[in-house]
């Protein structure tokens, strides 16, 4: 027979193939139809994100309103705040109907005629009201419907509103919520915590105001983070586990493993060989639902204002954001696989991978955590790296005192958790016995 | 090249499977014999090095299998019991990845693969899916796969469970051609598989060795104790309780002839006949084997 060879004879050396791995992965058809679930999702969230916008009741102003004006991004900062007040003020002094006579204001409602404040339009009704069941006094109601809070722009005005004010109105607020955060840090009602994070606080946004902001519109960016959150990375992480909780377990369940163990390359090399295709697969994961997300967000809103985002420019976050949601991910895939070379049923392999995967996640989302090392031990977790919000909204760990920026922390639960599951992949798979 | 199993034993909790057992095998065919649960998986497993045994020690040529690691590993071919599959891979891609799993890479990798399809009649289904395959044709896949490397030392753990008469008689020859410069080990609780290919025989009792030699030693062994009887339908339930009966062959008119094992002639007609090798495992075990019990359907 042509077949039968010196027994002597070796075959030449190989190595395990990692493109088989990744085959015997992606047969798995759980996988193709989490990642439909997850582009039906996305695009459901971004179309309700549209609706949103258009009805006024997501972003500060609706789409209509804007009438196509896409407001340019401004700088701002304490240095340029001055200047942009004086054009807000030389705007409104522009307005040559701008009516500054409050009493020719309140006898033109009087007479029947809508409250005019030249660009703004303001609805005083509750407060006329008010006025006369006598709970205001005639200066209370001046003093309310003409302070900014009442105004309304009228629609005319509103992009040029937006390029002007809406800067002012972000650094306003800023320098509100300073005023909060240095009250609440004076506040001795509340926890030390409560105060070491309100003094932190104020302090952040006191140099944000010094080093500026960009201002500007930017709904597609606003949405692409939105779906780079639980809301849809849940399913990413599902996605991950479904498609890996089987990698060693199918083995021993379908009696391969005998096979596979007693080849030459079937431990070692093979186990290596697995956890490559694991990651082949967790990377090919993660940049379909980045490359999904940020298509479907653009493709419905648009790519403007990239540069706009306080503290730190939108792409620059997008930049900070991917690589931990993909730090994250990796994570999840060690977890699995680990539990994979444990578990010898398929179904066990999924149920207790999910679990320990998404227990972070289930346990932020349904219970309250007080104590605040706990709640940010779970902060930490890969799972939450998985959801970029952790990292976008650049959230922060209290330790001894002060406050660390979280994105510090995940480079050390990555080494802790490879430094864990990696051991234990390997030598649960290569000491397994059939 | 010398395979020493020294004193090796595995329990399962309680139960011991295999049993302070202690065997030298060189090149050729070993024919492992026992009936179910006798430990012969228990022990082709330690042998592929799949299980750990929890006493003595398993070597080739002096060395511990386990020291060898991927250098014993290089060296042998198994195939287990039941194996499992990919059912979505094609018969051509499994065994390349199994040659990648075996360190067979490059272009020997498809000359080999293909020499080995074309030998167990699969080159023209090697590109269906594994799951379209009859019980047999994954039989032989595995054949194939096991032979991936030219292994020294070959291990058929049940290879023909599952095969139809044609086949197995195929499958029979396949490892006939083998056994040249290389220790096979074929276990099997079915007598016709293996009479007219092992060079030796080791059967297998309550996870020890009862007993062990050529086919000839064996069947020599209990020569004069083998006896052909014709009897009546009706008094088969008599001679079953009292002797080891083997295979039967029923007559015209309500008669029959049985084969008995028993150091006493069983009755007045009955006739001394050559023993074969499924009396000495009938003896072993005072049971009919699987596949004479077929045989007498």
């Amino acid at each position: 027979m042509m077949f039968i060879w010196n027994a002597s004879g070796r075959c030449p050396k190989g190595k395990a193939s990692v493109r088989d791995e990744l085959k015997k992965i992606v047969q798995n058809r759980l996988f193709i139809g989490a990642l439909a679930v997850c582009f039906i999702a996305m695009t459901v969230m971004t179309a309700v994100a549209l609706y949103g916008y258009n009805t006024g009741t997501r972003g500060r102003f609706s789409i209509p309103l804007l009438k196509g004006e896409r407001p340019q991004t401004v700088f701002v900062s304490a240095d340029s705040i001055d200047g942009l007040k004086r054009a807000v003020d030389d705007f409104e002094n522009r307005d040559e109907i701008y009516y500054r006579d409050e009493d020719e204001m309140m006898k033109e409602y009087a007479d029947g005629g809508s409250a005019y404040f030249g660009k703004y339009d303001v609805d005083i009704s509750g407060l006329i009201f008010k006025l006369e069941k006598g709970e205001i006094t005639e200066q209370e109601l001046d003093s309310i419907a003409s302070s900014q809070e009442h105004k309304a722009i009228r629609k005319e005005f509103l992009p040029e509103y937006i390029k002007l004010y809406w800067p002012v109105s972000e650094y306003e607020n800023i320098e509100r919520n300073i005023e909060h955060c240095e009250w609440q840090s004076a506040d001795p009602s509340v926890t030390q915590y409560m105060r070491d994070y309100n003094g932190f606080l104020a302090e952040k946004n006191r140099k944000m105001l010094q080093t500026g902001f960009n201002s500007g519109y930017d709904y597609g960016w606003e949405n692409f983070y939105g779906l780079l959150s639980e809301d849809v990375g849940i399913f990413i992480a599902l996605i991950i586990i479904f498609g890996l909780c089987g990698v060693f377990t199918s083995e021993y369940a379908m009696s391969t493993d005998a096979l596979l163990l007693s080849g030459k390359k079937g431990r070692g090399m093979l186990a290596w060989g697995k956890i490559a295709a694991s990651l082949i697969y967790t990377t090919v994961c993660f940049a379909a639902y980045a490359l999904l997300a940020l298509l479907i967000s653009f493709a419905f809103l648009g790519v403007q204002g990239m540069n706009a985002g306080q503290g730190e420019s939108h792409l620059t976050k997008l930049f900070t954001v991917l690589p931990y949601i993909l730090l994250g991910c990796y994570l999840l895939c060690f977890i699995t696989l680990a539990v994979s070379s444990v578990c010898k049923k398929l179904i066990t392999s999924a149920a207790v991978s999910g679990f320990i995967c998404i227990l972070p996640f289930i346990s932020q989302m349904l219970f309250y955590i007080e104590n605040p090392y706990l709640s940010q031990l779970v902060e930490v977790m890969p799972v939450n790296m998985v959801f970029g919000t952790y990292i976008s909204s650049q959230r922060y760990v209290y330790l001894s005192g002060s406050f660390t920026d979280i994105r510090h922390f995940f480079p050390l639960v990555a080494a802790a958790v490879s430094a864990v599951c990696l051991p234990v992949i390997y030598k649960k798979y290569t000491r397994h016995e059939v | 090249m010398k395979l020493e199993i020294d004193g090796v034993t595995k329990k399962y909790r309680e139960k011991t499977a295999v049993n302070n057992l202690s065997v030298t095998l060189t090149d050729g065919i070993y024919a492992l014999l026992g009936a179910n649960g006798s430990g012969k998986t228990t022990l082709m497993r330690m042998i592929a090095d799949v299980l750990q045994p929890d006493e003595g020690e398993i070597r080739l040529d002096g060395e511990k299998i386990q020291t060898l690691g991927a250098a014993y590993r290089n060296l042998i071919g198994y195939l287990p019991q039941n194996f499992g599959y990919y059912k979505d891979f094609t018969a051509e891609d499994f065994l390349f990845y199994f040659c990648a799993v075996k360190g067979i890479n490059g272009r020997y990798r498809k000359t080999r693969t293909q020499e080995l399809l074309k030998y167990v009649g699969l080159y023209n289904e090697r590109k269906k899916k594994i799951k379209a395959f009859s019980g047999g044709m994954r039989q032989r896949l595995g054949i194939a796969e096991a032979m991936l490397n030219n292994p020294s030392v070959l291990i058929l753990d049940e290879p023909t469970a599952g095969l139809d008469p044609k086949e197995r008689l195929r499958f029979r020859g396949m490892v006939a051609e083998l056994s040249r410069d290389r220790i096979i080990i074929y276990a099997t609780h079915i007598v016709s598989d293996i009479s007219f290919i092992a060079d030796r025989v080791l059967v297998m009792k309550d996870g020890g060795i009862a007993l062990q030699g050529t086919v000839k030693e064996l069947t020599d062994s209990i020569k004069g104790r083998v006896w052909l009887v014709s009897a009546e339908r009706k008094q088969l339930s008599s001679f079953q309780k009292r002797f080891i009966v083997g295979e039967i062959v029923h007559g015209e008119n309500n008669m029959l002839s049985m084969r008995i094992v028993s150091a006493q002639k069983p009755a007045e007609n009955a006739v001394p006949c050559e023993p074969d090798l499924n009396d000495v495992y009938l003896e072993c075990f005072g049971e009919v084997s699987e596949r004479e019990s077929e045989c007498k359907r």
